[in-house]
């Protein structure tokens, strides 16, 4: 078995992958994430081998992206102190602020 | 910013702009009759034409620029912007040989179709008068649209697609296992392998092209998992040189995974998922025909990522909503939208085309898109019965082609209830609301719910965020086999009046606005607010 690739490991390269433009960053619970131009934040955290990004309210279980298209609900993540935006539809935007969400949030 | 439209009383609303949706926006718009179209997503082309989203790639935009494709982006862009899309700066179709993807850019371009992208309709209302159907928009993350946040409609085409199938697994929340079609949209939406070493696993054709596309890629694709038999699907398949593409294409994937060393088991699923944190080992079993595990025939195998899925699952919600009759399809035996010969559903004004009255795939959805567009065209006045029929005549040929292939995948693939016996006491069902399999069959067994409905009551499943998309059929397959009973129709498992979670407050601002939709009995649905401002926690209805 191959060792998993660090960092860009899972963003595919050019011709089959996108030509990216210029890398930014973003946090994600404090940690400094790379991210490019159009993508979402879950494929964000994918690429940078972070899969847990919600912990369920009862069990207490690590979740992560499971449809990929916006209609499981199961990716959500804080942005800027927003709660509940699903992470594999909302594009990541340079210096955003992005957490695990632990518990439903309130305003 | 938002245009408005040349005459809002014949104003037709798409949901939806995959194969189907496309299709019918087209042919309404070459009857002249003003067409917005709604789509949930930044680009538009659905999940079979999804292309790198917006922005993601430079290489892309550039050549399309210099090249007479992109005129198909380009142009989109300038077009989905003026009509006031919710934000996306580079909206776009994707640049294809497609005929019905080649019209509907050029349409987007001459402005005869108005694209709304990542715009979702929240809740809708059917009233009186020359516009009934009233439509509440909203924005990506339940936010706030650019344009009108209302839409009203003389005439409506429904074509909300379906999505992944999920069966659930002991470990199948773990992060790292995702549906085939999750998998594939990261793929192509977003340029990113799910995992280094996977298994692609559950049942369907649609494992094949995704598995295939993951080896391409460099994924290591541990295993493909089918868990049919090999003899059930050859007996089944379709012959006739009617369908000879069709089956050389399922055959060039099948070399194309040879040609990258992975192997392909039938009889086989991943029955478990372990991991700290994320998944790091699966179990695949061997299964008997009807898909119960057999003791003693299992292997793990150390994976990253998981990709499982079962089929597909129509969309309902929406037809649902507006009182659209839904029952069993007659292949898949999935709740889908009834329609006729013409795509009408039972609600005078409303047709439905594509996945979500019985899959069927993209080239069958076109097909009854396209129909579809042309008896909303026809129902407005907008083109005479001779023109109906001309203009549909090689979509009903396709259409009846695509349905006789789709009838012969039911039954190649047709699904087994055997999956039950992989399940543990605390296996997660309802993925929302945390509950596991112990608790759902108590409520089955001890507590005699016979109907979908009455699990929802007592176990809360099916109350979640998801409104059970995710386990809406497993708990159906529940319901039966623990009943020991045939399948029958079980009702929904959730009638939603509210589609997607908004904040409370645009509830309360439609409430005042007109006299509207909300009732207390419907704050359930409103789980909580993604901005964040109030937050209504589920609860239970009785």
């Amino acid at each position: 078995m191959r060792e998993p690739a660090a960092g860009d490991g899972l963003r595919i390269p050019p011709p089959h992958g996108p030509d990216h433009g210029a890398s930014f960053t973003f946090r994600f619970d404090g940690r400094e994430i790379t991210a490019y131009p159009g993508e979402t934040i879950g494929a964000a955290l994918l690429a940078a081998g972070i899969r847990h990004l919600r912990t369920t309210r009862f069990a207490g279980a690590p979740r992560g992206l499971l449809c990929g298209i916006g209609s499981c609900f199961d990716c959500l993540v804080t942005v800027d102190g927003r709660g509940s935006q699903r992470a594999c539809l909302t594009p990541v935007t340079p210096d955003a602020e992005v957490e695990v969400q632990d518990v439903p949030r309130h305003g | 910013m938002s245009r408005a439209t040349a005459d809002p009383t014949s104003t037709t609303v798409v949901v939806g702009a995959g194969p189907a949706g496309m299709a019918a926006a087209v042919q309404l718009a070459e009857a002249a009759v003003p067409v917005t179209v709604l789509d949930a997503y930044p680009a538009s082309g659905g999940q079979y034409h999804r292309v790198p989203a917006p922005g993601l790639d430079r290489g892309g935009d550039a050549a399309a620029s210099g090249s007479s494709v992109s005129s198909v982006s380009s142009v989109s862009s300038v077009s989905s912007g003026s009509s006031g899309s919710s934000g996306s700066s580079g909206s776009s179709v994707p640049a294809s040989a497609d005929p019905v993807v080649a019209a509907f850019a050029h349409h987007l371009a001459a402005r005869t179709i108005d694209l709304r992208s990542a715009t979702t309709i929240w809740t809708a209302t059917v009233e009186d008068g020359p516009t009934p159907f009233v439509l509440q928009l909203a924005g990506p993350g339940g936010g706030e649209v650019t344009g009108a946040p209302t839409l009203r409609a003389a005439s409506v085409v429904l074509a909300t697609g379906a999505t992944d199938r999920v069966l659930p697994f002991p470990g199948s929340d773990l992060p790292g296992v995702l549906t085939v079609g999750g998998a594939q949209a990261l793929l192509k939406g977003q340029g990113v392998r799910a995992g280094e070493r996977m298994v692609v696993a559950g049942s369907g054709p649609f494992l094949l092209p995704v598995a295939a596309a993951l080896a391409e890629v460099g994924t290591e694709v541990a295993a493909v998992a089918e868990a049919q038999p090999l003899a059930t699907i050859a007996r089944h398949a379709p012959v006739g040189w009617q369908h000879r593409a069709t089956l050389v294409e399922g055959a060039g994937y099948a070399a194309r995974l040879l040609r990258h060393r992975v192997p392909l088991s039938d009889r086989t699923a991943v029955t478990a998922a372990r991991g700290e944190g994320r998944v790091e080992e699966v179990t695949l079993s061997r299964l008997g025909p009807d898909w119960t595990p057999v003791a003693g025939q299992e292997r793990h195998v150390a994976v990253d990522a998981a990709a499982v899925s079962f089929g597909f699952v129509p969309q309902v919600g929406l037809a649902a909503l507006l009182g659209c009759a839904i029952a069993p399809d007659p292949v898949w035996g999935d709740p889908a939208v009834t329609v006729d010969a013409h795509q009408a559903t039972s609600v005078p004004g409303v047709f439905a085309a594509g996945e979500l009255t019985g899959v069927s795939g993209a080239p069958g959805a076109a097909a009854e898109g396209a129909l579809a567009g042309l008896a909303a065209a026809h129902a407005l006045g907008a083109i005479d019965t001779p023109a109906l029929k001309e203009r549909g005549r090689l979509h009903r040929r396709e259409r009846a082609r695509r349905q006789a292939f789709a009838a012969a995948l039911g039954r190649m693939y047709a699904r087994q209830d055997g999956w039950v016996g992989w399940l543990t006491d605390d296996t997660v069902v309802c993925r929302c609301e945390e509950v596991d399999h112990a608790t759902i069959r108590r409520a089955i067994v001890d507590l005699e719910a016979a109907d979908l409905r009455s699990v929802k009551l007592t176990t809360r499943c099916g109350m979640g965020m998801c409104q059970a998309r995710m386990c809406g059929d497993a708990v159906a397959t529940l319901v039966a086999h623990h009943r020991d009973e045939p399948p029958t129709d079980l009702g929904a498992l959730s009638t939603p009046t509210v589609l997607v979670p908004v904040p409370l407050r645009r509830l309360a601002a439609l409430a005042t606005s007109q006299h509207a939709c909300a009732t207390p009995d419907d704050q359930h649905d409103v789980h909580h607010a993604p901005d964040g401002h109030q937050d209504v926690p589920p609860t239970p209805d009785a």
